[in-house]
């Protein structure tokens, strides 16, 4: 490891590059979705509201910060510190920058879809600890949403691995510039991804563990101050890394194409699955949480199965 | 390309922590003193006399759910892993695991006499 390494790490296209990128995709998500119901949206801070993310960020950070009495102390102020940690730990195993992650190995697919059920259970333990109705409330109904979309998510996932041999998602990402994009060959899997990326993510139709009007915030309603600030910066790196995972697994990978450098592909290809996530959040209302689960398991696992037979018998392999 | 041994992960894991640890930090310097008052240590219930004890957990909801996610996450972890196998073993493992879904489909007739054994016996 020299000093190169290093600064990939911690400058481009590591940390630094990722919060920024986080910031600039919750701008267009909060732009996008207020455009769609004819509103302004974020208007004030930079141009066309730009900076209003950042400026968001240190207003939560600069406020009190509270701890109530009643709150498991130690594990309600470690669950934000580790919300904000894994998503962008699971960002150095996608493609960003060049044609392979920093951190590639054989088997990241299942790091992913590891960290995508670790951050749920963050979620839960952070509504525990809260010692709240609402908060252990949220945090039950998220527990309970993971076990209904983990199955179908994982199925999704593996669709990509069975066809490109590999399950490394810088392999399969690299295997599609030798094939079609995965999208026009598996797109029932496609679907699903998108489906449970947003129950993951807790946008819209699948938001009944923090919905606000309900249930005050979920699952983070006593949470305040910096500790907000940093589960809201968490969630913005969780809508990078489902972008950049939808991009690498399906819209053709993460590469150089022609002249083109690869992070140019990448903000394109991620903008346009954002731009996809606001829309559908603006479409739907907020499905009850019965709603949700017998919908997953009875409508989504068998679709997510029939692309999987689909694969095995040798369709949508390419 | 991928290499053998993933040591950049863990040390990639540490930087998150430590960025999150310093956001962590120059958000304690960036706010005020915090002051301690009985109403603000109270916890969220819209102002008004929230209840004493704690919110109970519906295991039962749990139970049924975790069952049906604990079989088909084996399904989901065989299908993933196939392409190493031969031709038609994921298969027999994938149909081994689906019939006994079926079996817990049965069993569920009469589920609530077996879970309250199970969970008072």
């Amino acid at each position: 490891m020299n000093v190169f390494d290093i600064l990939q790490i911690l400058i481009f296209p590591g940390i630094l590059f990722l919060l920024l990128l986080a910031f600039f995709y919750e701008w267009i998500d909060r732009k996008t979705y207020a455009k769609a119901q004819n509103r302004y949206g974020p208007a004030t801070a930079g141009p066309a509201g730009l900076f209003q993310p950042v400026a968001d960020f240190l207003k939560l950070l600069s406020k009190e910060d509270i701890v109530p009495a009643v709150c498991d102390r130690l594990l309600f102020s470690v669950t934000p510190i580790i919300y904000l940690a894994l998503p962008l730990t699971a960002l150095f195993v996608i493609p960003i920058a060049s044609n392979s992650a920093i951190a590639a190995f054989e088997g990241d697919l299942l790091f992913v879809l590891f960290v995508f059920a670790l951050m749920i259970i963050t979620v839960f333990l952070g509504g525990w600890s809260s010692r709240n109705r609402y908060s252990t409330i949220g945090g039950v109904r998220a527990m309970l949403q993971m076990m209904s979309f983990e199955i179908p998510l994982a199925l999704a996932l593996s669709g990509p691995a069975i066809a490109a041999k590999s399950l490394s998602i810088s392999t399969i990402s690299q295997w599609q510039s030798g094939s079609t994009w995965l999208i026009l060959l598996q797109p029932i899997g496609f679907g699903v991804l998108v489906i449970c990326l947003m129950a993951e993510l807790e946008t819209a139709p699948f938001n009944i563990p923090e919905s606000e009007s309900e249930v005050v915030a979920g699952w983070r309603t006593e949470f305040s101050g910096r500790k907000l600030a940093l589960i809201r910066l968490g969630k913005n790196l969780e809508l990078v890394l489902a972008s950049a995972l939808i991009a690498a697994l399906y819209l053709g990978g993460i590469q150089d194409f022609y002249v083109i450098p690869a992070v140019v592909v990448f903000l394109i290809k991620t903008v346009l699955i954002v731009l996809l996530f606001s829309f559908l959040r603006t479409i739907f209302a907020r499905l009850r949480l019965d709603q949700t689960i017998a919908g997953m398991w009875k409508y989504l696992l068998p679709l997510a199965i029939l692309q999987i037979v689909l694969v095995e018998l040798g369709l949508g392999i390419g | 390309m991928t290499s053998g041994i993933p040591y950049i992960l863990p040390v990639v894991f540490v930087a998150s922590i430590l960025t999150a640890l310093l956001i962590y930090s120059l958000g304690g310097r960036l706010a005020p003193k915090s002051t301690q008052t009985k109403e603000k240590n109270a916890p969220y219930s819209c102002g008004e006399q929230g209840p004493v004890n704690e919110a109970k957990i519906d295991l039962e909801r749990f139970l049924t759910f975790a069952i049906y996610f604990l079989i088909f996450d084996v399904v989901a972890f065989v299908t993933m892993t196939s392409f190493y196998a031969g031709d038609f073993l994921p298969v027999v493992y994938s149909a081994i695991v689906l019939a006994a879904v079926g079996m817990l489909g049965f069993a569920r007739k009469n589920y609530k006499i077996r879970q309250k054994a199970l969970l008072f016996p």
